[in-house]
């Protein structure tokens, strides 16, 4: 990368055309990275994006950074071991709904109740693309699909009111069809310091059908300037709702993040005592006299 | 007078069998000599029932011995449960609380007032320390050394309460004289002192060498000692050492520890090793080091969590979907567990593939003594991406052994992006058949190349062998004091044992084999996994090889050893080596 290259949305785009198909939200999402990158200078060999497996979790082969397209469900395990062991990192996971809470869903919890101090953006279209139309968990109940044929049994989660309950520090919900809206939101989770929890429903059109698109976004409501991010109960308040889906940032906390208490334990067990040496630890096995 | 003699307590919680076990090997490590030392549990959490077995030595020991010279018997109905695990030989001193008399079956039993005794001298706990104060003068053992260790253990209670102590240690002295009973004394020189550890502490000692400053880990026995040892030193060392939410995630975290530059490690069991089976299939196509300790235990499912068995050998090199190069180490002891751990991240770092090291729990988690000088091992690096290779970087480029120079985020101009998909040489997903095949082809090259650089075999016994013994693990140490036994008594037998068990020597070994007369096969899997493995690699003649496998939940004895290779001698020999 050349550097009068750097820091426009452009640079961060790599030679690889998405396999999404055409009018998919994703590529509203992708937009608003590339966007976000840009506005935040983020250094592209200083950033790696993570990601599972699903249509969304194909997005880290779009972004020219360093990037780790994993297995199904784990992009939350790799990312945690990428920025404990390469803190200065900016690291962001990405991937699907499916993908994150119901293959994925243990990581989630404990990435989320850890603080890791990542950004974590979920294309949520409801669905399962990439299997071709199969039921997800935030598939509304009562919906046919194609793993569903009498209608979906199963009632659908709402993935930021489980980041909230979890212990997220920061989570957001956001529209890819607003794209000023979703890069804005995406420049807050990237800087936050801690576990940022990022929803971006994220239509398909191929198995939600091309009206998900209009009817996503006569239910978007932009939330209140008044609202209170500091409070848990206030958070909740937009998560489950029925026939409106609230966007913007509900619920912000400043607490320490995985990389913060994991330099207090280097500090509790070491101090300012000089690093151990192999005779130190091996003496330690040796009978005392 | 012997050179060696195994001494064992047995008690309820709170008895401090265990505790006795400890300050005796110590004090025997102390004085140089050799020790091995097992525990076994019942299943309770605490309180239960728990035996503590200590073989001492004046020379190398390789194996707990099949047979217990002398007991301490706190509470028969303690013994009995451990009584398939703690076989009495012929002539055994048998030591038991008066309170509770010996059953009719229990030849020349000597009461002791343990409990009486202790009490009357102000410690009413001190009956684990009058029993180490008899075993010590009875046994001929560095008895100045036991009570220091006693007196250390007692260091930081009461003034009074360390006095009891060494006033009830002083009284076993004492009454091990009075009782005026014929024992075998040690002979010994002493020498200088060993270290004493586990096979899971070996480990951990050998990645902290190697360079690991990134493990995460989830709790399971018989691993779990490998995660406290580092989660107390990697920090010192300025290292993370992280426990996770299960063992997905700990490969997880392991691989992108690696991936941004830093060796990493994980330890697990194996239901651990099952749940991780697709990572590992990651850690392969994406080409990123990685350690994978697998201390196992009895299987299938829970199995038996707390006793050792060598049944995970074809889930550790079979495992996994599609053709997955990578490699696997057999540890053979403790020591051997330090060794090979280094050797398992120097060739996770160099060739860029997981490495699963296959211990177990008789290995993980007894305790022997090793010479600190023995514990010392190169170490290597991963193959970073100089300058030249960023040009135009492909992070999958061919190269005639398989290994392609690795990036490492931070480093500009070195980005790429890393797939668990099927990827042409700069990581960009391909399904294209040629582009699968020449990968498939280079990482397989990988394989090639470790087996010339690393082939890691022992091999014990005689030079030109009529009966040649193949095994791996923690089998190998029964079977190398089997065949020290049934040499001198004039057989001719050799054992080859692979450390490395994928890629296997298979020329080695293949030589080894022609070179015998007969072959026996000896492992702990009721399948006999290693045995149909070895087919898949070797001709083993079906003529001449005999197989000996069973399950674990009891380690193999050396006797068990010397019976199975004396059926493969021709019948003159059979006598005479059994005699």
């Amino acid at each position: 990368m050349t550097c009068e290259a750097v820091y426009t949305p452009n640079s961060y785009k790599t030679d690889l055309k998405p396999v999404w198909c055409p009018g998919c939200g994703d590529f509203g999402v992708l937009n608003s990275l590339y966007r976000a990158l840009a506005d935040l200078k983020c250094e592209p060999h200083d950033t790696v994006v993570v990601s599972g497996i699903g249509c969304s979790s194909r997005l880290p082969g779009y972004v020219e950074t360093y990037g780790f397209n994993s297995l199904h469900g784990r992009a939350l395990p790799i990312a945690t071991g990428v920025k404990l062991a390469a803190p200065d990192l900016t690291v962001v996971a990405v991937g699907g709904d499916g993908d994150g809470i119901a293959i994925g869903g243990n990581h989630f919890l404990h990435s989320a109740r850890r603080n890791l101090d990542i950004a974590y953006i979920m294309m949520d279209n409801e669905i399962y693309g990439l299997t071709k139309g199969q039921a997800g968990p935030t598939t509304p109940i009562g919906d046919k699909t194609k793993s569903t044929t009498y209608g979906n049994p199963d009632e659908a989660v709402d993935p930021c009111g489980l980041a909230i309950a979890f212990g997220a520090s920061w989570v957001a919900r956001g529209f890819s069809g607003d794209i000023k809206g979703s890069t804005e939101l995406m420049k807050q989770a990237v800087a936050h310091k801690g576990f940022a929890f990022l929803n971006i429903m994220s239509p398909c059109v191929t198995w939600r059908g091309d009206d998900q698109f209009k009817e996503l976004r006569a239910k978007v409501r932009a939330i209140a300037p008044e609202h209170d991010k500091t409070s848990r109960e206030a958070a909740q308040r937009f998560c489950n709702e029925k026939g409106v889906i609230t966007t913007g940032v509900l619920y912000e906390v400043k607490t320490p993040t995985l990389v913060d208490e994991m330099l207090d334990i280097r500090w509790r067990a070491q101090g300012d005592a000089p690093l151990p040496q192999r005779d130190d630890i091996l003496a330690t096995f040796l009978p005392k006299t | 007078m012997s050179d060696q003699l195994t001494l064992s307590i047995v008690g309820s919680g709170g008895d401090g069998a265990v505790a006795a076990g400890d300050i005796l090997a110590m004090a025997c490590a102390r004085n140089g000599l050799h020790v091995i030392k097992t525990e076994a549990y019942g299943p309770q959490i605490r309180g239960g029932e728990s035996s503590c077995t200590v073989r001492v030595s004046a020379r190398p020991i390789y194996s707990q011995a099949d047979t217990i010279d002398a007991i301490v018997v706190f509470s028969w109905a303690d013994f009995a449960r451990f009584r398939s695990e703690l076989v009495l030989a012929a002539g055994a001193v048998v030591l038991h609380e008066a309170d509770d008399p010996a059953p009719e079956e229990v030849k020349n039993a000597v009461p002791v007032p343990f409990t009486k005794l202790s009490r009357e001298l102000g410690a009413p706990a001190g009956k684990n320390v009058l029993a180490l104060g008899m075993l010590g003068t009875l046994f001929g053992l560095p008895v100045e050394a036991i009570r220091t260790a006693v007196k250390r253990r007692f260091g930081k209670k009461a003034q009074a309460v360390q006095d009891a102590n060494l006033r009830v240690f002083d009284a076993g002295v004492e009454k091990a004289a009075e009782l005026g009973i014929a024992t075998t004394k040690l002979t010994y020189t002493a020498g200088a002192p060993r270290l004493v550890m586990s096979g899971n502490e070996a480990s951990a000692f050998g990645a902290i060498d190697a360079g690991c400053r990134f493990f995460a880990g989830y709790p399971i026995t018989p691993s779990s000692e490998i995660l406290h040892m580092l989660g107390e030193w990697l920090p010192k060392l300025g290292g993370t050492c992280l426990q996770t939410e299960d063992e997905l995630s700990a490969i997880g975290a392991v691989l992108g520890a690696s991936f941004a530059g830093v060796k990493s490690m994980t330890a697990t069991s194996g239901p651990g090793l099952s749940l991780m089976s697709e990572m590992l299939g990651l850690g392969s196509i994406a080409e990123l080091p990685s350690v994978i300790v697998n201390v196992q235990r009895g299987g299938p499912s829970t199995g038996i969590p707390t006793k050792s068995e060598q049944s995970d050998l074809f889930h550790a090199v079979f495992a996994g979907h599609g053709d997955m190069p990578r490699v696997v180490i057999g540890a053979t002891d403790v020591e051997d567990a330090y060794h090979a751990t280094v050797d398992a991240f120097n060739i996770a770092e160099e060739f860029q593939v997981p490495v699963i090291l296959l211990s177990d729990q008789l290995i993980g988690q007894r305790r022997e003594t090793i010479d600190a000088s023995a514990i010392t091992h190169d170490v290597k690096e991963r193959r970073l991406a100089h300058p030249e290779d960023l040009e135009e970087f492909r992070r999958y480029r061919e190269t005639p052994d398989g290994v392609s120079p690795m990036s490492i985020p931070g480093v500009a101009g070195g980005m790429y992006q890393t797939n668990g998909l099927e990827h042409d040489e700069r990581g960009r997903p391909s399904s294209m058949f040629l582009m699968h095949e020449k990968m498939n082809a280079k990482r397989y090259r990988k394989l090639d190349a470790i087996a010339k650089k690393y082939p890691l075999f022992k091999r014990y016994g005689a030079a030109d062998p009529e009966l040649g013994i193949l095994c791996w693990g923690s089998s190998s140490g029964a079977v190398r004091e089997a065949i020290d036994v049934l040499n001198a008594r004039g057989a001719r037998v050799a054992a080859f044992v692979p450390q490395m068990l994928e890629p296997l020597p298979a020329a080695e070994l293949q030589k080894f084999v022609d070179s015998c007369e007969n072959v026996l096969v000896v492992e702990l899997s009721f399948a006999a996994q290693f045995h149909q493995y070895l087919r898949t690699k070797v001709d083993l003649p079906r003529t001449k090889t005999r197989v000996y496998a069973r399950s674990g939940g009891r380690s193999l004895s050396v006797s068990e050893v010397i019976a199975e290779a004396a059926r493969s001698l021709p019948t003159a020999k059979l006598e005479e080596v059994l005699a």
